[in-house]
């Protein structure tokens, strides 16, 4: 890769686009002010953005930001746009296959999948422990015994994770320092040290059988699109537990209600859903032993989200690929 | 070399599998298992046993067994054991503690987790059917690595708890009463025979993970004083016993907003009445008393006990030993 250079406004300057949702704008433009080279530029309309990405070398975006007149005005700037870093774990949310293949596309991952796994952890030990049993014994103010009938600890157990990125490895770190046999079922299937055993895409049906926990990372595409169904879930043995941190679509959530309510699943925990937001009365958010939170997995690592952007940006500005490009 | 009688409860919540274990490890001694229903036949075994082993606390009966050298009472907390009589006589208790730990560990990170990503909030949230708007409902969220937990406590569970965190990226600072080589995950240990105390983890911790037995020394260690030295953005887990926490200074602290969060699987007193003003604090979470079941519980149970019985026999210190700072006066 070669530096870009001398086609900025300002001579020498790299122009750099950043549209970022306010909740994690703020640390990241504090971040990317460190920065000497290059010169930062923050649209306010999505009209702006367009006229301003025709001149604008790097294009910092949350995926859901990432508008199609966006990604004409980047098809349009005819080789300026060089690198699109995205704010997020997941690059379902932006067509790739109309970015032409010259630019370099980055994702967060590295970034926000400590706090990913760190919320996939949480949703796992809370329907493991009978959390939301807990919960509503508290508010009647109950001391109730009987709660932690079928409570179980992760110690021994076979956790089964999908999807083996950078988060679903995070989470098969604390998942194993909890004494938990790991089972990975990655795009490749490559043995990986993180891992007791891993397994392609089509080892899936032969590990659901002997799993205690599935928590599913997986990204959405093609081949996962509803990839958690009514059959893989009646191969689940009775009393599993089922988490997703991955995307909603990888889920048919009818199939997952049924299994829920006839209680071939113990208890599940979503923190992506479809569509999102959930609407008010949708019946997912009253399906019995199931715990919903609003995809706030990352949450926890807007600090860490800045580092890396910051981080890939002087990469770039000094010649260097970005950690975390997207293969396609 | 004299044989040795040891007493075996009946009620022991052991498996034929683990009878046959624990069977295998008696000679050259000779075992008697007696039921305590059978109140004539546990006498008789008491006036010719050395070594007993039992399924619940030691009582007065045993204190007064007259060959009677060394007690295993199998289950974790020995509190109600560590009797000022039990050491005028001499005699040797130990217990199982360590089974649990790795259940009870993961249970302080369960809570830990869940106070840090707002499980409350959302489970409210959850109930009204509202998908909470990113910003304010993620406005404070943190992830555990780099943070701070400080573990008070380093006995089975503290340790286990020790090298969970650090799978989580957090740096652990822990307090224990002996000066003895650090265990694996710990960053910085401050111990009582060095003449450190807890004020320097109070300080720093995110997390305090209580995990230490109640003593007369630990009764109300966490106190009003102690919280006042913490963060206001800490979190206090209670894994041990409730009266380890003045409950009324902590009750205090979180509607004051001095402190973040509470997860207590313990309480003062058990079972917590209703109309208790600890049952609505804002960000508490309370289990009643959990200790997960471990699928081969019973199995390390007899692990403990057959390791102790080499030990007895070849004169090394046992393990889980009851010590003379372990003694409780308190109520029982």
């Amino acid at each position: 890769m070669t530096l870009p250079a001398g086609r900025s406004a300002r001579a020498g300057k790299m122009r750099v686009l950043l549209a970022a949702p306010g909740f994690s704008k703020p640390l990241i433009e504090s971040r990317l002010r460190e920065i000497a080279e290059i010169d930062l530029v923050m649209p306010e309309t999505e009209e702006e953005t367009s006229q301003v990405l025709s001149e604008t070398d790097v294009l910092i975006v949350a995926g859901r930001l990432f508008t199609s007149s966006m990604s004409d005005s980047v098809t349009a700037s005819e080789g300026r746009v060089k690198w699109i870093q995205l704010l997020n774990a997941g690059y379902d949310r932006i067509p790739l296959d109309r970015i032409r293949p010259s630019i370099i596309v980055s994702n967060a991952g590295l970034a926000l999948a400590v706090a990913v796994a760190d919320h996939a952890m949480a949703l796992l030990l809370s329907i493991a422990r009978r959390l939301p049993q807990a919960r509503e014994a508290q508010r009647s103010e109950q001391w109730q015994t009987s709660v932690k009938d079928g409570v179980i600890s992760l110690y021994g157990k076979t956790v089964v994770i999908v999807g083996f990125g950078p988060v679903g490895q995070e989470i098969a770190r604390r998942a194993r320092g909890f004494g938990a046999r790991i089972v990975a079922i990655s795009r490749r299937g490559i043995p990986d040290p993180l891992a007791d055993e891993v397994y392609p895409a089509s080892g899936l049906d032969e590990v659901l059988g002997r799993a205690d926990a599935i928590v599913s990372a997986v990204p959405f595409n093609a081949g996962s699109d509803r990839m958690f169904d009514a059959a893989r879930f009646a191969r689940c043995p009775p009393g599993m537990l089922f988490v997703n941190v991955g995307r909603g679509k990888t889920v048919n959530l009818d199939a997952l209600q049924e299994a829920l309510r006839e209680g071939k699943l113990a208890a599940a925990a979503l923190d992506v859903v479809d569509p999102e937001p959930l609407p008010p009365g949708h019946p997912l958010w009253s399906t019995p032993n199931l715990v919903i939170t609003p995809h706030m997995g990352g949450g926890g690592a807007y600090g860490r989200l800045a580092s890396l952007v910051g981080e890939n940006v002087e990469r770039f500005c000094a010649g260097k690929p970005p950690l975390s490009i997207v293969q396609r | 070399m004299i044989q040795k009688v040891i007493l075996a409860a009946a009620n022991l919540p052991f498996e034929p599998r683990h009878w046959d274990r624990l069977r295998a490890a008696v000679p050259p001694d000779r075992m008697i298992v007696a039921s305590p229903d059978d109140a004539p036949a546990m006498a008789a075994a008491l006036q010719e046993a050395e070594i007993g082993i039992i399924a619940h606390d030691l009582d007065e009966r045993h204190v007064q067994a007259p060959n009677l050298k060394w007690i295993h009472c199998n289950h974790s907390g020995l509190t109600k054991s560590a009797r000022p009589e039990v050491f005028e006589r001499g005699l040797l208790v130990t217990g199982s503690a360590g089974r649990s730990g790795p259940a009870l560990a993961e249970h302080v990170l369960m809570f830990s987790l869940l106070l840090c990503s707002r499980y409350p909030d959302f489970y409210e949230a959850q109930k009204r059917h509202q998908w909470l708007a990113k910003g304010p409902a993620t406005a404070g969220l943190r992830a555990l690595y780099g943070r701070t937990i400080g573990i008070l406590g380093m006995g089975h569970t503290g340790v286990a708890l020790a090298s969970r965190a650090k799978a989580f990226d957090m740096r652990v600072l822990a307090y224990r009463r002996r000066d003895l080589p650090l265990p694996p995950g710990v960053d910085q240990m401050y111990c009582a025979d060095r003449g450190e105390t807890i004020d320097p983890i109070l300080e720093q911790a995110d997390i305090l993970a209580l995990v230490i037995n109640l003593s007369d020394a630990t009764r109300h260690l966490i106190n009003d004083r102690a919280i006042r030295r913490m963060k206001r953005s800490a979190i206090i887990v209670n894994l041990s016993r409730g009266a380890v926490v003045d409950q009324d200074a902590l009750i205090m602290a979180l509607r004051e907003g001095r402190l973040a969060g509470a997860g207590l699987d313990v309480t003062d007193p058990e079972p917590l009445p209703a109309g208790h003003p600890l049952w609505d604090t804002p960000n508490v979470l309370i289990t009643p008393h959990f200790t997960a079941a471990l699928p081969d519980k019973a199995d390390r149970s007899v692990d403990i006990i057959i390791e102790n019985l080499r030990r007895y026999r070849s004169g090394e210190p046992l393990l889980n030993q009851l010590r003379e700072e372990d003694i409780w006066s308190g109520t029982r």
